[in-house]
């Protein structure tokens, strides 16, 4: 029986204000894309 | 979209990732793009917690030079910050791990600035000009470092 992949995704956030507090609690730092690629 | 696993587990492990849209959050993009200067797509920042751009990265680039690119973010941010021992191993990392892109020289090139702004020893840049003379001699972090030669 074939086995399923699973493709992983990113979680994309849509507002960069939340995720700067999410950075800011995680201790983590942002990566913003501004993209035209297919959603 | 990023459709090497290995981009998707890099931006996972160290990043909170945002996307701004060009058409499906038009508004958005206009204003984010007005901000930080964004005019093209796509258009990859690195931000530290406050919001300020630390690395910039325009068009599309092969998985393993993205990593990179990504990882020198991540370099960049520390040294901005001031956590020169955490840039420099970052820097370092980079040189190691991606031996080959454009991003390992401008990384050969930061771990050295790393180390004398965190040491003040002027010896970590003539061994960064010594490093450059035995590889990455054709780009322009060794034409930038060869100053630094004793």
């Amino acid at each position: 029986m074939p086995m399923a992949t699973e493709q992983q995704t990113i979680s994309w956030k849509r507002d960069l204000d939340p995720a700067l507090d999410d950075a800011r609690a995680q201790g983590r730092y942002v990566v913003i894309d501004f993209s035209a690629a297919p959603t | 979209m990023y459709p090497d696993p290995r981009v998707t587990r890099f931006v996972d492990q160290h990043y909170v990732p945002v996307r701004v849209h060009v058409r499906d959050q038009a508004e958005d993009f206009k204003r984010l793009g007005a901000h930080y200067g964004a005019q093209w797509t796509p258009t990859i920042l690195v931000l530290d917690a406050k919001g300020t751009e630390r690395h910039r990265i325009e068009g599309f680039l092969p998985a393993d030079d993205f990593i990179a690119q990504l990882a020198l973010g991540i370099g960049h941010a520390a040294f901005a910050e001031g956590q020169f021992d955490a840039a420099e191993r970052q820097f370092r990392e980079i040189v190691e791990r991606h031996p080959s892109s454009d991003a390992g020289a401008e990384a050969l090139y930061w771990a050295g600035v790393s180390r004398y702004k965190g040491t003040g020893d002027a010896a970590a840049l003539a061994d960064t000009a010594r490093d450059f003379s035995e590889r990455f001699q054709e780009t322009s972090w060794a034409k930038k470092a060869s100053v630094w030669r004793k």
